[in-house]
Order: structure tokens, then sequence, then C-alpha cells
């Protein structure tokens, strides 16, 4: 093998803080070879961005404290000059960052900032032939139309259009190694595989490296060939994709992969399984009568598993166990609900309608999950909006416990929001800094007229141990937790007046793979214990189906297809459900290699139509 | 396809990630006015700020006792302190000495030291007051027109602007112009002082206004408002509940860089005379008599000038270090 492109040696990285410093990178060592592809995969505070911006040399005139050999294509980044490490960066080594929102400049157009890029290295080439590589570029990340294109501001281009346009920046000057952060996390998920498709085909047409900087494993296992798992700081372990993804060594890399949510394991087989270890585990604080339900429960589940698997073996269809539930009335029932928002744009500002939810209608009964998946921009929070009243749909029906909701006032609806409850996604936006989270919970007791503070404080800190906190957290503020904790708290806040639907709105798309796992399973557990109906949603194609009992997928403010979750999985009926199947990230190298041909195969379909 | 699911390291509860990586020695019961004065005590320069701040509110909270031990009645006339041909001050350095310590006015002989210290009564109450109205008035509508938006906000905010438009140094004078003696039940002084913190108070509301609006207007599209809501919390619960107590930071900070603006206000109205009547100590109207005697006592300029400048001074320094210990964006 020739020479690595990017050598790393004892690389440590420490940051001053208020309290100390902290170090973020702990000596680390790792070599690219040429034209090869490298993947740094680790959770939030691993270090793993704090190492991509030391091969830039971004750290320099920071805080940040560096040590250790980065050599980069022949260069040693630690005894250069500040004008040769701005020579190295886009001539080198080029950097794609995470979010392409806020990575291009909005006053200037893309071929600006693209000709910006080629001229800062290139300062003899003329404008004509700079603007000439631009369109080019354009062209080689797939950007339609690019000579015309050129012209247009960010703006004016969606998100994964702006995420090929970074990327076309970073081609700009034929860097021998293009490193990309966490790219695709801001992106939907058929956009996502768009982009690692593209980076896949630049890598074998302009045999480039790549290093790949995620915290989901599934998205580095189609791109790289090797693939490095950091926590805190440290490399814990190293190796051929195939090998660390199928025979992991080190405990951390085999808990990061068995968090992370599989599309192919299906709810009934999750639940039984998370049943069967909590009777197994004999979890505190739970009564031995409580026991023998979950246990009951859970080899009825199991046994309805078998049952379940047995009858696909045979070909059979029926459900009788869904037969006999649909018979009762169910607990909410959304006809025909529409959202329409007024858009402004246009000649003399006039406002066009533009229907956020058009049209849904579904049936939920007790004890229930029903999954809503779908992109941004799908309408599917604005749904889950509509049902807590959050919004009030412009046509439609809610009906909830056979009472229609839709237009009930403010006052009337008070006493019913005690049914109805939320989970946000965003557990650093849904609990306020400036209130301690035990009244953060109890507020839902207060707000419903409780006014007994012992008897709030009893019950809150009650609900506290019951989701993993502790009591003694009551008096403490949000900022003092965890991404993890905070869910569970906003979670606590939800459960505190004993609701019978809950609405999580995205509750784990914020937190980490392992944290992840922890929070589904304990929504699972407390769906168990309180007799929960749930509507789960969320972008995530593995976790909506490990939760789910049925799917709705939605698109553009319609549901195209609901049903059982095992049948729009295993059998979708929709063109856009197969399209979203097939963009889902897989955690099996080779597979993710088939579902990359499989997709290569939809896209040579779409433009021969 | 379907695999058996088995996942090794997952037979656990569902526990809370976060007990083991607190490590450290960070203490997580910590608030966050807390961390805002532990940054703060680092500041130097806000510390000083603040102990000058806290020295002039003292001595005009303790302003007859310090006079009564280092000084002379404030208006009291020491003549024999002045050359009876020159109508100056007799002695250095405009009759400085252990017995006058900024040394005495020209013609009444008055001692400046216990003026600045009875001015800074006036300086520092009415500053005070003239804030208070102002925070008051301005969070009230701020809250509320960013909160309720639409024509409500639309109407705050044209108000805003017409207050702003409005010409106010020159309303002051007027109105002090046409002032009874007595009025609202009250005489004099109190009169003039209640009529000053008016308004500078009244008219200086919408620059506290618009930066609480803003900040609403950012609060209220956060998850924790949509949260409160689902819960059935009233549009007074959130207010008050959710919403205020993440407004205090900025209350505070604009609190302490709006007294100094309104202590500047007050000295200039009484360097015009139309504020506090003599022979009541004001800085501002030791200054404006201290003009004529720049060449032959400049003492008699300089104390109340450099009271002034230091107390603002101070103030927003003080004021600035405040923002920057309580906001979380900047780094120290």
């Amino acid at each position: 093998m020739t020479d690595p492109v990017v050598s790393v040696s004892d690389l440590r990285i420490t940051f001053p803080t208020l309290e100390g410093r902290i170090t973020a990178v702990n000596g680390i060592s790792f070599d690219v070879p040429a034209g090869g592809a490298v993947g740094i995969v680790g959770e939030s505070g691993s270090g793993k961005s704090a190492t991509s911006l030391a091969l830039m040399g971004l750290h320099r005139g920071t805080n940040a404290e560096v040590t250790g050999d980065i050599t980069v294509v022949g260069k040693n980044l630690a005894t250069a000059t500040d004008g040769q490490v701005r020579n190295m960066r886009g001539n080198d080594i080029a950097m794609v960052f995470q979010d392409p929102m806020s990575s291009l400049h909005p006053q200037y157009t893309i071929g600006n900032q693209l000709i910006e890029a080629y001229k800062v290295h290139r300062p003899e080439a003329s404008s004509a032939d700079a603007r000439k590589r631009a369109v080019e570029s354009l062209d080689r990340v797939g950007i339609p139309n690019a000579a015309k294109r050129i012209n247009s501001y960010p703006h004016e281009f969606s998100g994964g259009m702006r995420q090929r346009a970074l990327i076309a920046m970073g081609l700009m000057c034929d860097p021998t190694v293009l490193l990309a952060d966490e790219i695709t996390t801001a992106l939907d998920v058929t956009v996502q595989a768009q982009i690692l498709d593209l980076l896949d085909d630049l890598r074998s047409d302009l045999g480039m490296s790549l290093i790949l900087v995620s915290h989901d494993l599934a998205v580095v296992a189609g791109s790289v060939d090797e693939v490095l798992v950091m926590q805190n700081g440290d490399i814990v372990e190293r190796g051929d994709v195939r090998r660390v993804l199928s025979s992991p060594e080190h405990p951390y890399t085999k808990s990061l992969l068995a968090a992370v949510p599989r599309v192919d394991v299906s709810r009934a087989q999750r639940r039984a399984q998370v049943r069967a270890e909590r009777t197994q585990s004999a979890p505190r604080g739970l009564s031995a009568q409580a026991k023998k339900a979950l246990k009951a429960k859970a080899a009825r589940q199991a046994a309805a598993v078998e049952d379940e698997s047995a009858q696909q073996r045979t070909g059979a269809t029926a459900k009788p166990e869904k037969s006999a539930e649909s018979a009762e009335q169910p607990l909410l029932s959304v006809r025909n609900a529409r959202m329409r928002f007024k858009v402004r744009g246009g000649l003399l500002g006039r406002a066009s309608d533009f229907y956020a939810v058009d049209d849904v209608s579904f049936d939920l009964h007790q004890g229930e999950t029903l999954g809503i998946v779908g992109e941004s921009g799908s309408g599917k929070s604005t749904l889950s909006r509509m049902i807590t009243r959050l919004l009030t749909p412009t046509s439609g029906q809610i009906v909830f416990e056979g009472r229609d909701i839709t237009r009930l006032p403010e006052y009337k609806l008070r006493p019913l929001r005690r049914d109805i409850q939320m989970i946000f996604q965003n557990p650093y936006s849904s609990l306020n800094p400036r209130v301690t989270i035990g009244d953060s919970i109890g507020a839902g007791l207060r707000v419903q007229g409780e006014s007994n503070t012992k008897e709030i404080q009893r019950k809150v800190q009650e609900l506290l141990e019951r989701v993993g906190l502790e009591a003694s957290h009551y008096n403490r503020f949000p900022h003092a937790f965890s991404g993890g904790q905070r869910q569970r708290i906003a979670i606590a806040r939800a459960l505190i007046l004993r609701p019978k639907l809950v609405i999580c709105d995205e509750p784990v798309s914020a937190l980490d793979v392992s944290t992840q796992d922890q929070v589904l399973r304990l929504l699972d557990e407390l769906q168990d214990d309180f007799d929960l109906t749930y509507i789960f949603v969320a972008h995530d194609l593995a976790v909506v189906r490990q939760v789910s009992d049925r799917v709705a997928v939605m698109r553009k403010g319609e549901v195209v297809e609901l049903n059982d979750s095992d049948t729009v999985y295993e059998a979708p009926q929709h063109d856009y459900t197969r399209e979203l199947l097939a963009a889902a990230p897989v955690l099996d190298p080779v597979e993710a290699k088939k579902h990359r041909a499989q997709r290569a195969e939809l896209r040579r379909q779409s433009t021969a139509a | 396809m379907t695999a058996p699911l088995d996942v090794p390291g997952a037979a656990e509860e569902a526990q809370p990630e976060a007990v083991a990586q607190t490590g450290g020695t960070r203490d997580r019961g910590r608030s966050l006015g807390q961390i805002a004065w532990m940054r703060l005590r680092k500041d130097k320069v806000a510390m000083t700020g603040g102990a000058f701040v806290v020295l002039m509110a003292l001595v005009a909270l303790f302003a007859p006792l310090i006079v009564s031990l280092l000084g002379h009645p404030p208006n009291q006339w020491n003549r024999e302190m002045i050359d009876p041909a020159l109508g100056t001050p007799m002695g250095p350095m405009g009759g400085m000495s252990g017995e006058h310590l900024f040394g005495v006015e020209p013609v009444t002989g008055r001692d400046i030291f216990s003026r600045i210290v009875y001015g800074a009564r006036i300086s520092m109450l009415i500053g005070f007051l003239a804030t208070l109205v102002s925070v008051v008035i301005g969070t009230f509508m701020g809250i509320i027109a960013g909160y309720f938006g639409g024509w409500v906000d639309a109407l705050i905010s044209r108000l805003m602007d017409i207050f702003l438009a409005f010409p106010l140094l020159l309303f002051a004078m007027a109105l002090v112009g046409v002032l009874p003696d007595a009025a609202f039940g009250l005489q004099d002084n109190a009169l003039r002082i209640a009529i000053l913190v008016f308004i500078i108070g009244f008219f200086n509301w919408p620059y506290i206004g618009r930066i609480i609006r803003g900040q609403t207007l950012s609060l209220r599209e956060r998850e924790f408002v949509e949260a409160s809501r689902s819960l059935g919390a009233s549009n007074f619960y959130i207010l008050r509940k959710e919403l205020l107590p993440n407004l205090v930071a900025p209350i505070l900070v604009y609190s302490t860089l709006l007294i100094p603006t309104n202590i500047l206000f007050e000295a200039a109205l009484s360097f015009l005379g139309v504020g506090v009547e003599p022979p009541t100590a004001t800085w501002g109207g030791m200054l404006s008599e201290a003009v004529d005697y720049y060449d032959s006592a400049p003492n008699f300029m300089l104390a109340p000038g450099l009271a002034i400048f230091l107390t603002v001074l101070a103030f927003n320094l003080f004021g600035d270090g405040l923002r920057d210990a309580l906001d979380p964006r900047t780094q120290s």
C-alpha cells in the first residue's frame, strides 16, 4: 500500500472550562490510506468533532490545546505556519460541515462562493476558468442545470441541494481528502441516502480519500472501509467495517450496535423481549402482583409472535386479535382533518393556501401505538399539534372518547388536557431553563387545580423515581441534566396527569443511540404500567417499526399508507413507502451495498419514465 | 430478513445514562443564578463598578450621618471662608482642608463635600425610581406585545414609536415651567421629584419594552410554552410562571444600564434649572452654578462632574459585566 494521506499520532486535545481543563481527545492515532475511506463513529462528547477540526488545523487561535502529530499529504500540521495551513485547507483536505443551512453565506450566490473557494488557492486562474470549474463541480454533485443554478442564492436551494453545493465547494480544488462531519444529520432519509451515494460515487470516480464522521453507525456502514469507534476521547475499537459491525470486540461497540434500532425487528419481537427482560431482572419498586401480570403479558406476547410467524409461514393473514378490538369505540378518531396555512409570496405578497395536513383520517384504539413516519414538511408535527388542540384544524373532526373536541374553547378543553398529553422533540427547549424540574413536572397538577404543595411534591417525586431519576432531583434546574435525563423529565411531566393518550413528537431524535434505546424502553414499560395509548411521530423508520402496532406514512400532508406495522415494512403498498425503506440506512455493509444498487435502479427508472 | 433479536448488552433495565458520565467535581444542583455569580465574581472590572455603586448607595442612604461626622450642613453659608473682595474661596485649592474636604463654593462658602453627598441622594433616588417606573411599564407592555402578537403587538409597538419620538427634554421644561407649588397632595421638592420621576420613567419605558418584547417573541416559540399550554395552563400562568423567570436576566441588565442614563438625564434637567429647586443640592445644579467659576474655583466644577462621571461609569461597567455573566453565550 502507498503512504497514508492522513496520519495522526498521539493526538491530544484539551479545552479550558470553569471546572478546569477537560480532555476532548485523549492520545489517538490513525492513518487514512490514499483512496481509502475511514469512518469515525461516536456519541456526542466522544471527541470526534474535535478530531476533525484538528485535521483542518481549525483549533489554531482558540483556547484548545493540541499536542501530537498530524500529517496531511506529507505536511506536518504541528510545525506548519498559518499560511501553509491555509494553503493546505481546500487543496489537500476539504471539509464539509454539518449544517447546510448555516454553512453557506446568504448574501452571495452559490457560484460566487464556489469561485471564491477556487480563487483563494489559484489566484492566477481567470474568472472564466473559475466559473467553468464551478459549473463542472456543481454538475458533478448532481445539481441539475448547473450552468443556470450557479447564479442562485442559497435560500433558493433545498437542504439536500445546499449540502450538495457544499460538497461541490469542497471539490473545487481537487482535494486529496474529503472530510465530512455529520453531513447528513440535518437531512431527511431519502436525501441522506442520495448524499451518501454521491460521496461513494465521487470516491470511486476521483480517487479521493474520505473521512466520514458520524454518530450513526448505519450511516457509516455502507460508505467506508475502515471504522474507528470513539468513546470519551479514546478509540476503543477499530478495524474493517464488516468485521467491526458483525463481530465487535469492545463492550462499548457491542452496546452501541445493540442500541441501534433495526428496521427488520418488529414491534412484537421487541416488546416480548423487553417484557421478558423486565421480569427476569425483577425491577425494584414493582409489586409481586405487577410482576406476575407482566410475566403473563410477556408470555402472551411471545405466543402471539410465534403465532404470527406461523401464520406467515402458512401464508395466512387473518388477525383475530385485531378484529375483536375494532368492535369497541376508538379512543381517538380523526376524520378528514385538514390544516391550512396562508403563505405569503409572489407578486404583491399575495397569500396563497398551503395545506400542511390534508384530509387525514384514522382511528386509534385504547392501548395501541400508532406510528406516524414522514420526512420534514410532511405535516406530522402539525397533525400531532392538531390532536392536542395546540392548533385548531381548519376543517374535519377530532373525536376523543366519542366527544368532538375539534372546536372546543380553551376553558372547556382544560379538563380534557388531563387525558391527552404530548412529549416534545427537543428536551433542551421543552424544559424551562429557569424553573426547577420539580416545578416543571408539577405544573400540570397546579394548573389543573391541585393546590396542596406537599401532595404535588410527593406525586412528582414518585414519578421521578419511576422514570429512572431520583426524588432528590426535585429542586434542580434542567441544565444539570443530560439530554436523555431531560427527556425522562419531559416524560414525567406528560404523565403526571395520568393521561390516556400520549403523543410523542420525535421523542428520541435529538438523543444519542444508546440513550435513545433507553428512552424507548422506558416508554414501552410505561405503556404497560399506565395502560397508555401512544401516537409516535418520527422520521426514523426503524424506531417507528419497533414501537408501533400500526404505521401511517405521511407525505406532503397526506397519509399515503396506513396499515399494520409489519405489513407496511414487509409488504409496502405505496411507492413512496418503498422509496423510504430503500433509503433507510442499514447496519450490514453487504446489505447496504444492495440497497445502494436498488436506489440506483429506482433512480434510473424514474429518469427513464 | 427477520433475524432473531439477540442483543448482548441490553439485558438490563432502562437506566439513566448520565449518572456514570457526570464524573468530575461538578456540582449539579447549582442554579443559573449561582453560576452567574461565579462568573461575575471573576470579572474584576464589573466587581469594582458594583462596589462603587454600592458605596454611592450607602452614601446616599447615610448622607446625614456622613455629613454630621465629616462636614458642615449642605445649605449652611460659610462666609468666613470667602475672600470678600473677589468672592472666591480663601486658602489653597478652593479652600480644601480637613474641615472642608472638597473645598467650599465661591460667594456662599457652602461645603462642597456635603453638597455632593446630599446630591447623591437626589441622583440615586430619581435614577432608581424612574428606572423602576420604566421597567414596570416596559416589562408589562413588552411581554404582552410579544406574547399575544397580532393587533395587540401592533398597537403597543406604535405606541412605543410615539413615545420614542416625543421631545422629552422640551416637554419636561414646559411641564416644570407651568407647575404649581403644590399638587397631588405633594409640594415643593417632593412634588418636583415626583414629577421628574414621572417624566423620566414614563417616557423611557419603550427602551425596556422593545427588549422585553423581542425576548418574549423568541421565548414564546420555545417548546416549554407549548408544553405548558398542553397541560392546560392559562395565558396568565404562562406569562407569570414560564416567561417572566426567563426575563429576569434581561430586566436586571437593562435596569442597571438604564439607571445611569436616568441619572444623567436628571443632572441635565437640574443643569437647565428645571430640576429640583435650589438650594437643595443636586449634582447637575452644582455643575450649572460652577460654570461661572471654572477658572477661579475649578474644584467646584470638578467635584460634581467627577461624581456624575464615576457613578455613571460604575453603573455601566457593572451592567456590562452582569450581562456577560448572565448570558450563556459569552465565554469567559
